[in-house]
């Protein structure tokens, strides 16, 4: 079998809501297996459309999304199975949250997946202990923060081990600590576990640090995809979508451009813009 | 605010079977009811108090404030029986003379009272033990075993998880009007509460339809089915209630068989 670099492919996706609302507009976005990718666009650029689409929640009106190399399979067998590879932790973790229970809540996936109750409730206890939600057991769900809600969230799309982890805003509303904790998190699982992550965010700080592919969305079409150096380095493009640079690329850009510093290349976090200034001091 | 569903997720008696914990709680408040004794009414109060402060870690504190929560209501009530209304002051042992009756406590009045009022606490004693140590969730457990129909348990699940958040969605609302002087008069208050109401009945409309997609990215195919937690159940345990219910049952007999009225 010919391995398949791309975990997720598509080619052309248009969706239109029923109000007229155009969601998708001939949109491609390739994701690379065991990828981090980003996924930046400004407030009704279509992120959350493509989110749905990837789990067959919304049916692109035309064009075509590939999992694993096979076009998306909308029979209710197909999008069971697809719903099994395919995890999404959505952004308000109430929305998905739906038993008062911790762990009843996490079992679900599990249980619609059809396991057996020991496998179930083995794969559950093994999610809760690796997600830190061990301990939140003991208290019903609408006593929980905000932050504890959200990693309950994750713990049950985890629990049925998908392939992609499609997460939306995942440190949204988080305070710094919560919020790198669920990016150190996250990068952690990929490093064991080799799983594709996509994050949409509005977060674009996080990005640099914790990504390794950026793709931009602009009114239902992909705008750039590529590394996030490459990707920041088209300044204009992303201000003329309403997005921004990382601040630390801000600053360097300034440096470079007003104050004539001799900067060699761009650096978008804290570590690079460090290296870079290292090397101009020393030169 | 005191939740009895927070003390249930924290007992220490949680992971009990929740069916044994029915089976010692209902035939107990049964007993309870038919009995009818002051002294048996008291011994269930200790017995069912100490199950969830000894065992379950309730602080007695909690306890006792559940308990006497409906302690108004429970005297109100009472001292309406204990009253009787006559035209002879004869049997009665305290009483005013208005507008030419006697109205004043008789001992059986008393007696009835006393009893209600005990066999009352007793009895939501016994109802704590159960949802001072069983959350919500594991109870729909015990609902499907006795087959009650699934979507009647599903149901409560939700509404149960959704109270919460449409409380703190209506708390987030009443607070925006507040702060934009929407109850600072008469007429205001009517209309922002008719807005809040409203737009409640609109975002719970919105929530559940989040609520369905969430489901459905995690494989929802009409059944909330979810694994429970292993629980704790042994037969013996079983066996050792039947024992102790008949036992309270034979105290209760041999009580009547006193025919005092004060037990």
């Amino acid at each position: 079998m010919v391995k398949q670099p791309f975990l997720l492919e598509s080619s052309g996706l248009h969706y239109t809501y029923p109000d007229g609302t155009i969601g998708l507009d001939g949109l491609n976005i390739n994701v690379k297996k065991g990828s981090c990718t980003a996924l930046l666009g400004s407030n009704g650029a279509g992120k959350s459309t493509l989110l749905l689409s990837i789990n067959g929640i919304l049916r692109p009106s035309s064009g075509m999304i590939l999992f694993n190399g096979e076009a998306l399979d909308y029979s209710r067998h197909g999008l069971e199975a697809l719903r099994k590879r395919v995890g999404v932790v959505f952004q308000n973790p109430d929305a998905q949250l739906f038993s008062a229970s911790v762990y009843q809540d996490i079992s679900f996936g599990l249980c619609n997946l059809g396991l057996l109750d020991d496998d179930v409730r083995e794969r559950v206890e093994a999610v809760m202990k690796k997600t830190g939600v061990d301990a939140l057991r003991q208290r019903p769900v609408h006593r929980l923060s905000h932050g504890q809600k959200k990693r309950v969230a994750l713990a049950g799309v985890l629990v049925m081990e998908p392939d992609l982890l499609v997460l939306d805003e995942p440190t949204a509303g988080l305070d710094p600590k919560g919020a790198s904790e669920i990016m150190h998190f996250i990068k952690d699982l990929q490093a064991h576990s080799g799983i594709t992550v996509l994050i949409a965010t509005h977060d674009i700080e996080m990005v640099p640090v914790f990504c390794d592919h950026v793709c931009v969305m602009d009114a239902g079409k992909m705008l750039l995809q590529g590394s996030p150096d490459d990707v920041f380095a088209c300044r204009e493009l992303l201000r003329n979508v309403g997005l921004r640079l990382p601040r630390i690329g801000h600053l360097m850009e300034i440096l470079e451009e007003k104050e004539g510093f001799a900067l060699s290349g761009a650096a978008f976090t804290v570590g690079a813009a460090r290296r870079a200034l290292v090397a101009l001091k020393n030169n | 605010m005191i939740t009895p569903d927070f003390y249930a997720s924290q007992s220490r008696l949680r992971l009990i079977d929740p069916g044994l914990k029915l089976f010692v709680a209902l035939p107990l408040l049964g007993i309870c009811l038919w009995a009818d004794s002051i002294v048996l009414s008291i011994a269930i109060l200790i017995f069912t108090g100490s199950i969830l402060v000894k065992g379950g870690g309730v602080p007695l504190r909690i306890y006792m404030k559940l308990v006497f929560l409906p302690i108004s209501f429970l005297l109100l009530g009472t001292v309406t029986i204990a009253l009787a209304i006559s035209d002879t002051p004869g049997h009665f042992f305290f009483s005013f003379y208005v507008f030419g009756k006697y109205v004043g406590f008789t001992e059986t009045g008393i007696l009835q009272a006393t009893h209600l009022f005990f066999k009352a606490l007793a009895a939501v004693s016994c109802l704590f033990s159960l949802s001072l140590t069983t959350p919500i969730t594991d109870l729909e457990f015990i609902a499907r075993r006795f087959r009650v129909p699934g979507v009647l348990v599903e149901m409560t699940g939700l509404v149960y998880r959704f109270i919460f958040l449409l409380l703190d969605s209506a708390n987030t609302m009443r607070t925006a009007q507040l702060s934009r002087l929407g109850y600072s008069g008469f007429a205001a208050s009517f209309r922002s509460l008719a807005s809040l109401s409203s737009s409640l009945f609109v975002h719970s409309l919105q929530k559940s339809e989040d609520l369905f997609i969430g489901l459905e990215s995690r494989g929802y195919t009409g059944n909330l089915t979810v694994s429970r937690e292993l629980y704790e159940s042994r037969r013996e345990w079983y066996a050792a209630f039947v024992v102790f219910h008949l036992a309270v049952i034979a105290a209760a007999l041999f009580l009547q068989s006193l025919r005092g009225n004060w037990w």
